[in-house]
């Protein structure tokens, strides 16, 4: 994995070379194994390299192709180098040699921009052409690698994350009030808009040319939304989806060092490790899976259907493969205000979620300190592998198959999950609600503590002087979750709106690469081609994931009633700060952050803070979401705004 | 004070002849007089020789051993001793620089010490014990004059108190020998004393230390006159005692502890003006506001601008020390020093590795020489096939710590840093590095003098800077952490710092470090983000102040200083080339210290990233 950016100049002015070297400075935490730099006339690149690979070795970037006079930059990896050389015609032997930046290089001088559709992985990408003085950036369609750009009358400029940007004398760091208020908000990251002011992303699975001094964008890769695989049997699906598994898993297994996993106890996780580790041990490897745990001795209360404890359930999934090294992380008493400061400066942006940046930065350094290069997570597995189906419902219930809809729906009534009927008609019938009548009916099942303030920390006057309604009517998002009519959509929809490539590149400054299996281009797809009867069937949810990992995972991972709750004793060391955070809450307020969050309300929930009920839905909402958030995004703007 | 650098100060223009006579016998001038403390007519004859006595006869190094508020006082008694040495030695000269109206600094109380010392340093010299007695006489005669009236005072034999103190008017003492010298100025200082004993304030009547207390003080270093490091010891406390009195004197605006800015030396004691030493510095008209009132950081970045230098302060730490700062040093306590001998350790074994080695050939013993031992062929000697490993020392270096003291520092940032701050200037300590730890913020907030001042003026547009500097000293580099470390306190205090103006600080901070000896000169900035002043950003917008840092720094990064930046929680990347982030204060000792070895020990092409 790399860190790239560029900079070049519209006029004739030559390059400052201090600039490169203060944006190689701010870049090379996130590269730690190698940084070069590339001076042309009025253009300069840097990447700085974080080995991970084998071949990465043999990265040379910036790559310079003299005769085409073509610069190339890639930051990430490409899942299908061996068919992306039979297509170009690189011999094997040669291919052994090559990075996989150099196999990039080759693509974008057979395709030019083209290639980045035929390009599998995660990746971000560069080629610049000075004869024709042109520029086109991509990153790949979930967006795993981020990258930033700035536009000013007389230079244009990239980086993987803004930080390397704002080395750049002119370019101001200032907050982006919109992007913060939809982030507030929840609201879909769509646009080009990043989290600082005149600061932009290229949008996943977007292509951004510069040509001349004028920018364009389009949009190379989307999700279909009509394209529905049908095979012959169910047997014929559970292959099919097998070998997309198996092979997802199987291209993030190329490391040169040890491989790790996230195990929780949950679905996404236990597939990946399993798979991953009867893959190693084939290969005669071990897998090193980190669980994160309370504390000794927590009994503290979880929400009804969740478990705090996932080390049990984790510890039967590593039971069965002698070559998992299973470790339990506990994060006693780190509250998660102590490296908030940090982990924002290291992402660029505030954290979605400080509570669980707690234990992912505790498993980061613990798998970093044993020596792995690559940290496996099944972070997109909802959207894909473990899909419910349950949207098959609605479907059923809105292409008048009654008679299939009531088998379903009676299935799930009186099977293993046994859910409620007034759910299950609810979840069928609401997606054909007029708005106003779902609304009412929201209403009067006292779900009201479910408005936008009682989960975030946003100001009124803010989302009023932003245009709130009219934003959230742009992003064609639906603030009070209805349920969707079209899984299909739905998970399109929730693929869309993530964009968290300063994640990734956030455990890279750790010296690892996250990696997603079920993240995968091509089991995506797949996933969402599988018509939803593959899904539930027979009252049995995430039925295709049932019949794929019914003998590699054990009853309890298979069977569990009850889902993992992370960070359950997260309010412990949270509470044990209350002190730090007046004082934060209050240098927030003395900083005029007032004009974006509510921070009275926030200082008076610490007033209020409860000696029990962590379980109950309101504490969570108020305190784990509303009040972490918003110190989060407090932090943020006082970094980004400084001053004293 | 430092000298203002050499293309700031106002020189006057100088003929062909002079300037070559100055450049033949002064050789290269390493340091500059600034114009204030300098001869009032640098142009003329007079002036001239005084600047060349200068250049020929004073150590710049001995400069540093004094803080900012005591070196001017002590450039006045050291242009004394050259003056006085460059008249015995160049007889010639003698007659030019026996002109004193021609060579005082600016200012009568200025003036007036420059006089003083001139005369008692060329007086015969007396014995310490000869000194003692007269001390005493003198003390018994000022009590005695104390309990008389004043006018029985003019009774006593001796003196003529018409004329106590020679002043502007007074005709300039005659060229004469040494022994003539001796001869005419007895009675002179005779005529001082007595004024003395008249008048038992100090200089015109200002608090401090009496007149013949400085002339006391004078007759002991007088003994040390040839040498400049026993001159300056000697005068020490004379020019602590003066620095003080001089801070206590115009201390009105901080009622208790608080900082008491310096007078500007060239104006009197009665002037009721806050001037500071920067503007001393500068040569500003204290009462002059507006943008056209440029300091030197200023000429050399033109897009800079201050509105005013009139409130600056540089101060040492222990002029603004209150007892309650010594709580907040609890957390730093004695469980850091083990830490801080084992990173000594460490970061001496750097520095022993880091040493060249150099080798001597053809020796006759030693390590056999392979590439000479065709010699032992040859019938005749001498066979020296040997070599001998010598280690080259490395070059003595000087570090300066300067730290951000804004508020935005308050809390974590803040304990880090000081942690930090303790535990370098220990392990430089205990491996023989000079070491210098400086800090800096604004002194108002929302009552800001500045901004009134502008408003008055009628808010002209771009006005520059809009707050007024506070510079403290809490290390100088030849002074021990141990009796400046409770002052670390003062870094913790809660409510301390404001604004930070680090272009400007950055500024100080160099000028201070390339006035010292050690070829070897490294700058550590510890700040936790981007420069910041309210008041500034608003009038000027937000790019000024960091336009101006970058200025700073790329013009550092040009100099022979090895600049370096750490974020306390922040990252300061984007501003320097050589930056580091404090976020935790296990990191403090790891991080720092391997960036500190390679500051010390890498080559200046090694530091950069980038050759």
């Amino acid at each position: 994995m790399t860190a790239i950016a560029g900079l070049i100049r519209f006029d004739d002015a030559p390059i400052n070379r201090t600039i490169l070297e203060r944006m190689v400075n701010l870049l090379q935490p996130y590269g730690r194994d190698a940084q070069h730099t590339r001076f042309e006339p009025h253009a300069a690149f840097l990447h700085t390299l974080l080995r991970i690979t084998p071949e990465d070795s043999l990265d040379r970037q910036p790559l310079w192709h003299a005769e085409s006079r073509t610069l190339c930059l890639f930051d990430g990896r490409l899942d299908n180098r061996e068919e992306l050389a039979q297509a170009l015609g690189i011999a094997p032997a040669e291919l052994r040699l090559m990075a996989d930046s150099e196999v990039a290089l080759h693509a974008c001088l057979r395709w030019d921009a083209e290639c980045v559709d035929r390009l599998l992985g995660d990746f971000a990408l560069a080629c610049w052409q000075p004869q024709v003085r042109r520029l086109w950036l991509a990153r790949d369609p979930l967006g795993t690698r981020p990258l930033y750009w700035h536009r000013k009358a007389d230079f244009f400029a990239f980086a993987t994350l803004p930080k390397a940007l704002f080395a750049i004398p002119g370019v101001d760091k200032a907050i982006c009030e919109e992007r913060l208020h939809d982030y507030l908000c929840l609201l879909p990251w769509i646009g080009p808009e990043s989290f600082f002011k005149d600061i932009y992303r290229v949008e996943p699975g977007q292509i951004l040319l510069l040509e001349g001094e004028g920018v364009s964008t389009q949009r190379y890769h989307r999700w279909d939304p009509d394209k529905e695989l049908q095979l012959p049997s169910d047997d014929d699906y559970l292959e099919a989806f097998r070998e997309q598994v198996e092979r997802s898993v199987a291209c993030r297994l190329r490391a040169s060092g040890l491989i790790a996993s996230h195990l929780s106890s949950g679905f996404d996780s236990s597939t990946v490790t399993a798979l991953a580790a009867r893959q190693l041990a084939a290969a005669n490897k071990p897998l090193i899976a980190y669980t994160a745990v309370p504390r000794e001795g927590f009994d503290g209360p979880v929400p009804k259907g969740r478990h705090g404890d996932e080390g049990p359930g984790a510890r039967t999934v590593a039971a069965r493969f002698t070559n998992i090294e299973h470790h339990l992380i506990r994060t006693t008493g780190v509250s998660p205000l102590d490296r908030l400061e940090e982990d924002i400066e290291c992402l660029d942006r505030p954290p979605l979620n400080p509570c669980n940046m707690v234990w992912d930065d505790a498993i980061r350094d613990a798998a970093a300190r044993r020596g792995a290069r690559v940290l496996l997570t099944g972070g997109m597995g909802n959207m894909t592998i473990s899909y419910t189906g349950l949207e098959y419902l609605p479907r059923l219930f809105g292409q008048g198959q009654w008679a299939a809809w009531w088998r379903e729906a009676n299935a799930l009534h009186s099977g293993v999950s046994r859910r409620h009927w007034r759910g299950l008609v609810l979840q069928s019938v609401a997606p054909y609600l007029p708005p106003a009548l779902w609304a009412l009916l929201q209403h009067l099942r006292g779900v009201r503590t479910r408005a936008l303030t009682g989960t975030s920390a946003i100001h009124p006057q803010f989302m009023r002087r932003m245009g709130h309604e009219e934003r959230v009517k742009a992003a064609q998002w639906d603030l009070s979750y209805r349920p969707w009519a079209d899984g299909r959509r739905m998970r399109i929809a929730v693929l869309d709106r993530l964009d968290n490539g300063d994640y990734q590149v956030a455990a890279n400054a750790a010296g690892l690469e996250l990696r997603d299996p079920t993240a995968d281009r091509r089991l995506i797809e797949f996933c969402l081609a599988v018509p939803d009867h593959q899904y539930l069937r027979a009252g049995q949810t995430r039925w295709l994931l049932q019949r794929l990992m019914g003998d590699l995972l054990p009853p309890p991972i298979l069977q569990a009633r009850t889902k993992g709750y992370q960070a359950a004793d997260w309010y412990e060391a949270f509470g044990a700060n209350l002190p730090r955070l007046r004082e934060e809450l209050d240098h927030q307020q003395a900083k005029g952050i007032d004009r974006f969050l509510d921070l009275p309300i926030l200082a008076q929930s610490l007033g209020d803070w409860p000696v029990s009920g962590w379980e109950q839905p309101l504490t969570m909402r108020r305190y784990r979401l509303k009040l972490m958030r918003g110190l989060a995004v407090g932090t943020f703007i006082r970094q980004v705004e400084g001053g004293n | 004070m430092e000298p203002a650098p050499v293309d700031t100060v106002a020189v006057a223009p100088r003929t062909r002849a002079q300037i070559a006579w100055l450049r033949a016998y002064a050789g290269d001038a390493t340091a500059e007089l600034p114009a204030h403390i300098g001869p009032l007519q640098p142009d003329q004859r007079p002036g001239a020789d005084a600047l060349a006595a200068w250049r020929r006869w004073h150590p710049p190094a001995l400069d540093s051993h004094f803080s900012d508020a005591e070196w001017p006082w002590y450039a006045i008694l050291e242009r004394a001793r050259v003056e006085t040495l460059a008249s015995r030695e160049l007889p010639g000269m003698a007659l030019n620089l026996a002109d004193l109206d021609a060579i005082a600094p600016a200012g009568r109380r200025a003036a007036r010490l420059h006089r003083l010392a001139r005369h008692t340093l060329a007086s015969p010299p007396v014995t310490a014990e000869g000194v003692r007695r007269e001390d005493e006489r003198e003390t018994q005669g000022q009590e005695a004059a104390d309990r008389q009236e004043p006018d029985r005072a003019d009774g006593i034999p001796g003196h003529d108190f018409g004329r106590s103190w020679p002043g502007p008017g007074d005709p300039p003492e005659p060229f004469a020998t040494d022994n003539t010298v001796h001869r005419v100025r007895v009675p002179l200082i005779t005529r001082l004393l007595a004024s003395m004993r008249r008048r038992p304030a100090g200089l015109g009547g200002a608090p401090g230390p009496t007149d013949a207390k400085i002339v006391a003080a004078l007759r002991l270093a007088q003994l040390r006159l040839t040498d400049a490091a026993a001159f300056a010891e000697a005068v020490r406390p004379l020019v602590r005692a003066l620095a003080l009195s001089a801070d206590q004197e115009t201390a009105g605006d901080h009622p208790v502890s608080g900082p008491s800015p310096q007078p500007l030396l060239g104006l009197d004691a009665e002037s009721d003006d806050a001037s500071q030493v920067q503007e001393m510095e500068t040569g500003n008209d204290p009462a002059q506001t507006g943008a056209d009132e440029m300091s030197p950081a200023d000429r050399r970045y033109p897009g800079y601008a201050i509105f005013s230098t009139r409130w600056d302060q540089t101060l040492a730490a222990a002029q603004l020390y209150q007892p309650g700062d010594a709580l907040h040093l609890h957390d730093l306590e004695e469980g850091e020093r083990r830490q801080a001998r084992r990173l000594a350790l460490r970061l001496q074994r750097r520095l022993l590795a880091a040493r060249l080695r150099l080798w001597s050939f053809d020796q006759d013993e030693g390590r056999l020489d392979s590439r000479r031992l065709a010699r032992l062929l040859t019938p005749k000697p001498p066979y020296a096939v040997f070599r001998l490993e010598d280690e080259t020392p490395v070059p003595e270096a000087c570090v300066t710590l300067l730290v951000d003291q804004s508020g935005s520092m308050r809390g974590r940032p803040q304990r880090l840093t000081a942690q930090a701050i303790d535990l370098t200037v220990r392990t430089l300590e205990f491996c023989r590095v000079k070491c210098e730890v400086l800090g800096y913020t604004t002194r108002y907030g929302a009552d800001n003098p500045l901004v009134r001042a502008w408003q008055t003026a009628g808010c002209p547009s771009a006005p520059g800077r809009l707050n007024a500097l506070r510079h403290i000293i809490y290390k100088g580099a030849d002074q021990a952490w141990r009796q400046c470390r409770p002052h670390l306190g003062l870094l913790l205090r809660q409510d301390f710092g404001r604004e930070n103006l680090d272009g400007e600080a950055l500024d100080w901070a160099a000028r201070r470090l390339l006035r010292r000896p050690e070829p070897c000169k490294v700058l550590i900035v510890l700040s936790d983000g981007a420069p910041y002043d309210e008041a500034t950003a608003a009038a000027n917008g937000r790019r000024f102040l960091e336009d101006h840092l970058r200025s700073v720094i790329a013009a550092l990064e040009g100099s022979p200083i090895r600049l370096a930046a750490i974020g306390a929680g922040q990252t300061v990347g984007r501003y320097y080339g050589q930056a580091l982030t404090l976020h935790r204060p296990e990191a403090v000792a790891t991080v720092l210290f391997d960036h500190l070895g390679d500051l010390l020990t890498r080559t200046e092409t090694a530091i950069r990233p980038f050759s």
